[in-house]
C-alpha cells in the first residue's frame, strides 16, 4: 500500500514538473511583448532592452527555463510586472478569500445534486423526474454570470435580502489585525465573529450561485448513474434478498461511487476557473478576479502563478482521487497493494473520455 | 400434495411509447410442496417475466395488470412493497442468472450475508455466521471461511453461483425461484450446481421454480414443466408425460431441436401456422 502511494506521489511530482514547463512555455506562446506592454507603444528600443534585461528576458532560453524551474520549486513565483508585489504572497492572501465561498458552494452543489438526482432516479419517468430534467436543462444552459445576476436581481434588488455585491468586507467592517494576511483566517484567529458573520453574509450569493450552477451537472450524473445501477442484476438480487430500501440505496451508491468521485474532482477543477467570473460579478477579492485582471493586462507572472496554482490543485485532486478509487475497490486494491501490474483506471477514464 | 404457489390468470404489460404491449396473456400454474417446476421457452417468451411478476421485481415500464399469485394464503400481487419485501429472501429465495453481476463486488461476502439477516430484523451473531458457513459448505464451496472473508471477484463462476445459492437459502425459504441458474456457468460445473440445488431444495422439502431454456435441465431436475411461447403457457404437465408425448406443436419442435449425440435429430418440424397467435 505504501509502495503504491509513493508511486502515485512520484507520478504527481513528474506531472508537476510538466505543469511548470507548460506554464513557462505559456509566456512564449502569449501574444505581445511584456516590455512593450509595460512601457506602452512609444517606448524607445533602449528602454525595451533595459526592461528586458531587468526582467531577465534577454537570457538564453535554457537559462531562463532552469532559472524559472528552480525558483518555482522553491515557491518563488516572481513579481507582478505592474504592481511589483510578489505573486506567491498575493495568491496566499487571496486564495482563502476564494475558498470561503468556493468550498461551501461545492458542498452545497453536492448536497443538492445528490438529493435531487437520487429523487429523480427513484421517480424515473414520473412528474418529479421530468421537472428535474427540465430544471437541469435550464440551469445548464445558463452561464454562471447570468445565474449570478439573476440571483442578485431577486435577492438584492427585489427582496433586499442580500448585501450589495461590493466585495467581501463592507466599508463599515474593520479589517482584523494582520496575522496571516488572509482576512477570513485572521478574522477567525482574532475571534471577531461579527466580522466572520459579515463575510459569510456577503458570501451567501456566491455560494448559492456556485451551488446551483454545479448542482445541475452533478445531479444529472447522479441520476444517470443511479438509473443504470437500479436496473442492474446486482440491485435486482439485493431486492430479491429482501434488503431494505436504505440498504439497496447503499449498494447502488457503492457501485456509482467511483464515477461520482471523479465527477466531483472535475467539478472542483472547473469551479476554480469559474471563480474568475463569479468574483468579477461580486467584486470579490479572490484569486479569480485578480488573475482575470492579470490576463487582461498581460501580466505574465500573475498568469503563470494562477495557472500553476490551479493546475497543482487539480493535480493534487486527481492524485488523491486516483488513490482513493483504487484503494476503495477491492478488485483494484489487491493489485495495487501487491504491487503487481499497475491497475487500470476504468472509472476515471470512462468519465474524462 | 399441497400447493405452495398458485398463479392464476397472470397478465403483465409493458407501457411503451407505441402503446401497451402485453407480455403475459393470463398465465396459470401451480408449484406444489417439494416440487420442482421448470419453465422452458425461447428468449422473449416471457419466462423471466413470469417469475419477476410473481415476486414483484418487475421494473417500470413493466407492470402486472391482472391475476393473482397466492403464496401461503396471501396474494403476493396485492401486497404493498414493504410487505412483499419481508417475504423476499425469507419465504421466497431468488437465484440470479449471473453470480458476478448479482453479488456486490465491493462488499465482503460475510457482510452480504449479514445484510440479508439485518434486512429481516434477524440478529447478526456467531450463530448466523455459523449458519452461513454451513450453507456454503453444503453448497460445495471450498474453504468457506476464506470465501466469507473475501469478495466475489476472487471466486470462480461455479463457486460464486454456490455463494448465491447459499444466500438464497440463508433464511430457509419455502420456495426457491431460479432464473437460468446455470446459463452463465461452464458445462462441467452446471451439473454439479444443479445437483446441489436439487439436493438443497426439493430433497429438503422446499419447492423450486426454475426458469431455463435447457430441456436437459428440465428432464433431469424437474417434476413438472411449463412450456411457454409468446407469453402463454402452451403446454404443462409431468415432465415424463410432456417429453414422451408432447401435445403442442411448439413443444414438439422444441424437443426436436435438441441435438442428440447419435445424430438422428429429426428435422426441425415446421410450425404449423394454425396455432400462431
Amino acid at each position: 500500500m505504501i509502495r503504491y502511494i509513493i508511486s502515485r506521489l512520484v507520478i504527481a511530482f513528474l506531472l508537476l514538473l510538466g505543469l511548470i514547463t507548460l506554464s513557462f512555455g505559456l509566456v512564449s506562446l502569449l501574444p505581445g511583448d511584456p516590455a512593450v506592454a509595460l512601457l506602452g507603444e512609444y517606448a524607445t528600443p533602449a528602454d525595451v532592452a533595459r526592461i528586458n534585461a531587468q526582467l531577465g528576458l534577454d537570457l538564453p532560453f535554457w537559462e531562463r527555463y532552469l532559472d524559472y524551474m528552480g525558483r518555482t520549486l522553491r515557491g518563488d513565483l516572481g513579481q507582478s510586472f505592474f504592481t511589483g508585489s510578489p505573486v506567491a504572497a498575493e495568491i496566499w492572501t487571496r486564495l482563502p478569500n476564494t475558498l470561503v465561498y468556493l468550498v461551501p458552494g461545492l458542498i452545497l452543489a453536492l448536497v443538492i445534486g445528490m438529493a435531487s438526482g437520487t429523487f429523480a432516479a427513484y421517480k424515473y419517468g414520473r412528474f418529479a423526474d421530468k421537472s428535474f430534467t427540465a430544471g437541469v436543462s435550464v440551469l445548464m444552459a445558463m452561464p454562471e454570470f447570468v445565474l449570478a445576476l439573476l440571483l442578485l436581481f431577486i435577492f438584492y434588488q427585489q427582496l433586499h435580502l442580500a448585501p450589495a455585491p461590493l466585495g467581501m468586507l463592507s466599508s463599515a467592517d474593520i479589517p482584523p489585525p494582520k496575522v496571516t494576511g488572509a482576512v477570513p483566517i485572521d478574522a477567525v484567529l482574532a475571534g471577531k465573529w461579527d466580522l466572520v458573520a459579515s463575510i459569510l453574509g456577503r458570501a451567501a450569493l456566491p455560494i448559492i450561485t456556485m451551488g446551483l450552477f454545479f448542482a445541475a451537472p452533478f445531479g444529472k450524473t447522479v441520476r444517470t448513474g443511479l438509473l443504470q445501477v437500479l436496473n442492474s442484476p446486482q440491485i435486482e438480487f439485493a431486492r430479491a434478498c429482501g434488503l431494505r430500501p436504505a440498504q439497496v440505496y447503499r449498494y447502488a451508491l457503492s457501485d456509482v461511487r467511483g464515477s461520482l468521485m471523479t465527477y466531483m474532482v472535475l467539478l472542483f477543477a472547473a469551479s476554480l476557473s469559474g471563480a474568475a467570473i463569479i468574483e468579477s460579478v461580486f467584486s470579490w477579492p479572490g484569486v479569480g478576479g485578480w488573475s482575470l485582471d492579470g490576463v487582461l493586462k498581460g501580466d505574465v507572472p500573475v498568469i503563470q502563478g494562477f495557472v500553476l496554482i490551479m493546475g497543482a490543485t487539480s493535480l493534487l485532486g486527481y492524485v488523491i482521487l486516483d488513490a482513493l478509487i483504487t484503494l476503495l475497490d477491492p478488485r483494484t486494491r489487491s493489485n495495487a497493494v501487491a504491487g503487481r501490474k499497475r491497475p487500470q483506471r476504468p472509472e476515471t477514464a470512462a468519465v474524462s473520455a | 400434495m399441497t400447493t405452495r404457489l398458485q398463479v392464476r390468470d397472470l397478465v403483465t404489460e409493458f407501457d411503451t411509447r407505441g402503446g401497451t404491449v402485453r407480455a403475459l396473456h393470463g398465465i396459470s400454474f401451480e408449484v406444489g410442496q417439494s416440487e420442482a417446476v421448470g419453465i422452458v421457452g425461447e428468449s422473449g417468451s416471457g419466462k423471466s417475466t413470469v417469475v419477476r411478476s410473481v415476486i414483484k421485481l418487475l421494473m417500470p415500464p413493466g407492470r402486472v395488470a391482472g391475476g393473482s399469485a397466492v403464496f401461503s394464503g396471501q396474494d403476493l400481487l396485492q401486497l404493498r412493497e414493504r410487505d412483499i419485501r419481508s417475504i423476499r429472501g425469507k419465504e421466497i429465495g431468488f437465484i440470479a442468472q449471473n453470480p458476478f453481476s448479482a453479488l456486490n463486488p465491493v462488499v465482503r461476502i460475510e457482510k452480504q450475508f449479514a445484510n440479508i439477516a439485518k434486512a429481516h430484523g434477524l440478529p447478526v451473531d456467531g450463530a448466523s455466521r455459523e449458519h452461513a458457513l454451513q450453507l456454503l459448505a453444503a453448497t460445495g464451496v471450498n474453504e468457506p471461511q476464506r470465501v466469507m472473508h473475501g469478495y466475489a471477484h476472487e471466486l470462480s463462476g461455479g463457486m460464486a453461483q454456490r455463494v448465491v445459492i447459499a444466500m438464497a437459502l440463508f433464511l430457509n425459504p419455502r420456495l426457491v425461484i431460479a432464473d437460468e441458474p446455470t446459463t452463465a456457468l461452464d458445462l462441467t460445473v452446471q451439473r454439479q450446481v444443479l445437483d446441489t440445488l436439487r439436493r438443497l431444495t426439493v430433497d429438503s422439502g422446499r419447492s423450486m421454480l426454475i426458469v431455463t431454456h435447457d430441456l436437459g435441465v428440465v428432464a433431469e431436475y424437474c417434476d413438472r414443466v411449463l412450456v411457454m411461447y409468446q407469453g402463454e403457457i402452451v403446454e404443462q404437465g409431468e415432465v415424463s408425460q410432456v417429453f414422451v408425448d408432447p401435445q403442442h406443436p411448439y413443444t414438439v419442435s422444441l424437443l426436436n431441436s435438441v441435438v442428440r449425440p447419435e445424430g438422428d435429430a429429426a428435422p426441425a418440424a415446421e410450425l404449423s401456422e394454425s396455432w400462431r397467435p
